[in-house]
């Protein structure tokens, strides 16, 4: 009888602790959250987040039938960097250590991304950018160790939803070549990214036909005025049907003041971090510059018709750069949740690798196998009184 | 289960042949059988399942190193088309920008001339350095046609390096320089991170030193000292690339994740390389979860089986048997009143065989019951028979006993003078008178025998003494038959015995009175002798014998041999039964050999009882 009792015990134990553990390992977080990291401090972080918490809103708040809750991190510093990849890096072991963040939207720089991409990937969480652009992030041959220091774990877990600057320059020489130049002239700062995009637009001219007539590399940010006067006096010499600048050391305006006093009418074409340096005080000699962009403008796409008029009617104005790109990275996360296993870390990244096609504001576009966006497509912008608007759509 | 009284009757099963240890035993071989194929199970599923993951290691190492090689290959081969390409392209930098577009993995392109003069250098971040380097030993290598693979290079940018040079033949072949690429061998890890083993397993690869070359964490790669040095497998794991990678069998140990792994290797065949993969020990065994799983599942089914084997044979068969047994012992031992019951569920063959045996205790019981009854009424009988034997004798002896008085005194004449006639007469009295008593006093000897109120008496005699006092009282009957008498002792006998001297004297007079009886020439002869513990006496006549038939019932009471031989001898019959009944009260036997016309021998065994310390008022 005794030995009859413990095959019972055993049994029942063994059920009991099957149960529990099927029940364990079935059970789920009521509440899930996503954190977002922008730079909030500023209007375009601010309108990024706005841009999130509306696609949130719209889902009423769940992925499925699982309530979301947004984790707002803010890494701008009100006393210095507004994109500071220290508070990148503080806030993102914060939301690291809240086990119920099974995404992340963010940061917003390229800089912020490489210090967080490690962390995040080490702890298994998607991540979403709407806004960085390195290539190197997501593919070789742009710094040494790219882009598998960014991943520790050897799985890949970052997903962009802009084109990389080296789609950027590329398609760069697709549009010189649209407005009918051939002539280029090619000048970089010393910045990694400017001499990558300069190299690649470099290598691509022969494709469209294009010439390039001269090239050069200056230390802006330490040129002297005279330095940059002879390069400028050097370029127009050559008399360049375009210049291709891709400013990335947050001195391009020396560089751009140079040129157009050397030639008023020179055509320049910048690449997108142009956009964030202060060119109010030239505006009147600069106006007509021309840059890539590789956000989109709502108002550029058929496709992001419900999203302008649903921002619009948010938040009273016409959603910046980023805006749509955030918007969309949310709705994707949702999307992840709510296809997952079960949503946790690993289950949304692991339903990250299975959405396919996916149609939206942005149209139909997948992740492609380095977690980059199929679309190639970007914003032609160019400086018309003192403000960049855009001109274009190129791919 | 048992009524009545349950008696233990251990004693009567062995524990080696009861039918618990034997079902113990074989219970204990099937579950050391079972046990035994369980473990066996057990250990061909882990080597099983670490063959599989051997196997798999080792398809995926190959792959490994033929993807890396290829790899290289590749590498070297567009090395030396763009080497070609520098001899006769107008812009090196094209030839080179475009080398750096197509291999994301060269960092920096340079070519060299035999002098060691840099004539021409694109890096992918950075500007020409276009410089002197010092003539290096590897130099004469690519010189003489061949392609110089550096040593890795670990201090710049915290990523392995590793320099390539091609050398640059003109149209004629004439050497004009040397096309170095320097690789950034962090590119790899697109490579490495390609390759699959299971869910967590990786591939990593090293140089001949064991420093780790590419690894799916770049940090890995670097130890992030101030030195910017690579990692060291031997550091890492305690393993070298040539230990793993040479062990044909499946290595054990702790891998670069920090976990114990199962690991193999396999050595590039482009470079002095190795391409290590390894995968979690807990993982690589998952193969053997479900053979667990079955084992398990088999485990309790065996057991389940071996459990209801038990339950039903003690329950059906053991103890049915069991209660048998004990309701036999306990019959056995007088308890007539013992049933066994089963329960009523046990219809079977023992079931059965309770219920006849049930039915045979009963009848076993009512006879039992009849012979107890009749067996009382018989010795009651025997016991009336005896009373009425031994009154009728005393009260038979006294008229008698007053007639051989009377008988006696007119022969002497002390009644007057009787003539002849009346004088036979009176002797015809007085010897039936004797003849009658002495029949009186057999049938008396016999009833008291058989009411079991004679003992025995023993004490010290010297069988010496005895034989004189034999000889002496039967000499007369010797001599008026004119027959030898001899009685002889064995000097072997002790002098003194403890013996009931009456009783026995009774036997041996018996017997020679019988001796003489039926001996009408030749002689009697009686000897006493011991026979180990026993003490023989042998009376040896030379009379008529006995024939075979009669040896049967002459021990039984008033049996002679026939009619005749009463008449003719005389005698009540009873004499042979007293001696053997007298025997056996002494705890002896008696028995006969004889043959017809040549005479008989009888021969009594009694126990022999020597006198340790003689007694000198019995001594002969």
């Amino acid at each position: 009888m005794v030995r009859i009792s413990h095959m019972k015990f055993i049994l029942a134990a063994s059920i009991a602790i099957s149960t529990l553990l099927s029940a364990c390992s079935t059970t789920t977080p009521s509440v899930v959250r996503v954190a977002v990291n922008f730079p909030t401090g500023i209007s375009v972080g601010q309108d990024m987040l706005n841009a999130v918490q509306l696609a949130l809103k719209e889902a009423d708040g769940k992925a499925g039938n699982i309530p979301v809750e947004l984790t707002s991190l803010d890494s701008s510093d009100p006393n210095g960097n507004p994109v500071s990849v220290d508070l990148a890096v503080s806030t993102t072991k914060a939301a690291i250590a809240d086990p119920s963040v099974v995404a992340y939207i963010g940061p917003a720089t390229s800089d912020q991304t490489r210090a967080t991409a490690p962390l995040l990937n080490a702890a298994s969480i998607t991540q979403l950018t709407p806004s960085a652009s390195w290539p190197g992030l997501t593919k070789p041959g742009f710094s040494p160790g790219e882009p598998g220091i960014y991943y520790p774990t050897g799985q890949r877990h970052f997903f962009r939803l802009v084109p990389s600057d080296d789609v950027q320059a590329l398609t760069a020489t697709h549009w010189v070549k649209q407005m009918g130049f051939n002539n280029v002239y090619v000048i970089a700062d010393k910045s990694a990214s400017s001499g990558v995009l300069a190299g690649i637009f470099e290598a691509n001219a022969g494709d469209q036909s294009l010439t390039i007539i001269g090239k050069a590399q200056l230390d802006i940010a330490s040129a002297s005025p005279d330095d940059l006067k002879e390069l400028a006096d050097r370029v127009a010499a050559t008399n360049p049907d375009v210049v291709f600048f891709p400013s990335g050391d947050n001195h391009g305006d020396r560089m751009l003041e140079a040129l157009r006093t050397s030639d008023p009418k020179m055509t320049i074409i910048c690449t997108d971090g142009v956009t964030t340096e202060d060119l109010s005080s030239q505006a009147a000699l600069l106006e007509g510059i021309y840059t890539t962009d590789i956000s989109i403008q709502a108002d550029q796409l058929a496709s992001a018709a419900d999203f302008l008029k649903n921002y619009q009617a948010a938040y009273h104005k016409v959603p910046p750069p980023f805006a749509l790109t955030s918007y969309v990275a949310m709705q994707i996360v949702l999307q992840a949740i709510k296809q997952s296993d079960t949503p946790t870390r690993a289950g949304v990244l692991a339903s990250m690798g299975n959405l396919g096609s996916i149609t939206d504001s942005l149209g139909t576009w997948h992740f492609d196998t380095n977690g980059d966006t199929s679309l190639t497509r970007i914003s032609g912008m160019q400086l018309k009184n003192g403000q960049w608007t855009a001109v274009s759509v190129v791919s | 289960m048992i009524t009545g009284t349950k008696t233990s009757h251990a004693a009567a099963v062995g524990e080696s042949t009861s039918l618990i240890s034997q079902l113990s035993r074989r219970i204990n071989v099937l579950s050391a059988i079972t046990l035994i194929a369980l473990i066996l199970a057990a250990i061909t599923g882990i080597f099983g399942t670490l063959l599989l993951s051997k196997a798999t290691l080792q398809n995926t190492s190959a792959s490994a190193a033929r993807r890396f090689d290829l790899f290289l290959a590749s590498l070297e081969s567009d090395l030396k088309a763009t080497a070609s390409s520098t001899q006769t392209s107008q812009n090196d930098s094209d030839v080179f920008r475009a080398a750096l577009s197509r291999w994301p993995s060269i960092f920096e392109l340079s070519f060299i001339d035999p002098r060691g003069i840099v004539l021409a250098q694109r890096q992918r971040v950075g500007a020409a350095d276009l410089t002197s380097i010092p003539i290096q030993p590897w130099l004469s290598t690519v010189q003489a046609g061949n392609v110089y693979v550096s040593p890795v290079d670990s201090k710049e940018f915290g990523v392995p390096f590793v320099n390539i040079a091609i050398p640059a033949l003109d149209t004629t072949g004439k050497f004009q320089g040397s096309l170095v690429a320097k690789i950034d061998l962090s590119s790899l890890w697109s490579e490495v991170v390609a390759v699959q083993i299971g869910q967590t397993g990786y591939a990593y690869i090293t140089d001949e030193n064991g420093e780790i070359l590419a690894y799916r964490d770049l940090h890995v790669v670097q130890t992030q000292n101030n030195a910017q040095t690579m990692a060291v497998l031997s550091d890492l794991t305690g393993n070298t690339p040539q230990t793993i990678a040479g062990n044909a069998l499946l290595n054990v140990y702790r891998g670069v994740n920090g976990q114990l792994v199962v690991g193999l290797g396999y050595q590039l065949s482009t470079v002095p390389w190795y391409a290590l993969v390894e995968q979690p020990l807990s993982e690589a065994m998952q193969g053997f979860f479900p053979i667990i799983i079955g084992l398990i599942g088999a485990f309790v089914v065996v057991v389940s089986l071996v459990y209801s084997i038990i339950r039903f044979t003690r329950s059906k068969i053991v103890t049915p048997i069991l209660a048998l047994r004990d309701g036999a012992n306990a019959i056995r031992q007088g308890n007539l009143e013992q049933r066994i019951e089963l329960p009523s569920t046990n219809s079977n063959e023992i079931g059965a065989l309770a219920e006849a045996f049930n039915e045979m205790a009963a009848r076993v019981e009512i006879r039992t019951r009849e012979l107890v009854t009749a067996n009382a009424l018989a010795k009651e009988s025997t016991r009336l028979k005896s009373e009425f034997m031994a009154t009728m004798s005393h009260e038979l002896r006294t008229p008698l006993n007053a007639m051989l008085g009377f008988s006696g005194i007119l022969l002497e004449g002390m009644g007057g003078e009787i003539d002849d006639e009346a004088t036979h007469m009176i002797e015809r009295i007085d010897s039936n008178s004797r003849r009658l008593l002495n029949l009186i006093n057999d049938v008396l000897d016999i009833a008291k025998i058989e009411a079991g109120r004679m003992e025995m008496i023993y004490t010290p005699v010297a069988p010496s003494a005895l034989a004189r006092q034999w000889k002496n009282q039967m000499s007369v009957l010797a001599e008026r038959k004119d027959l030898d008498f001899e009685i002889v002792v064995s000097e072997s006998l002790p002098p003194q015995i403890y013996a009931d001297q009456e009783r026995l004297s009774q036997i041996i007079i018996n017997l020679l009175s019988n001796a003489f009886k039926f001996t009408e020439k030749g002689g009697v002869r009686l000897t006493m002798r011991p026979d180990g513990v026993s003490l023989v006496l042998e009376v040896k006549d030379t009379g008529i014998g006995i024939p075979p038939h009669a040896l049967n019932y002459i021990f039984d009471e008033f049996r002679q041999l026939d009619g005749s031989s009463r008449r003719a001898y005389g005698g009540s019959g009873l004499g042979l039964a007293i001696v053997r009944n007298l025997c056996r009260m002494m705890d002896g036997n008696i028995r006969v050999v004889s043959v017809v016309g040549e005479g008989s021998t009888f021969i009594v065994t009694l126990p022999l009882k020597p006198v340790t310390e003689l007694v000198p008022e019995y001594a002969a």
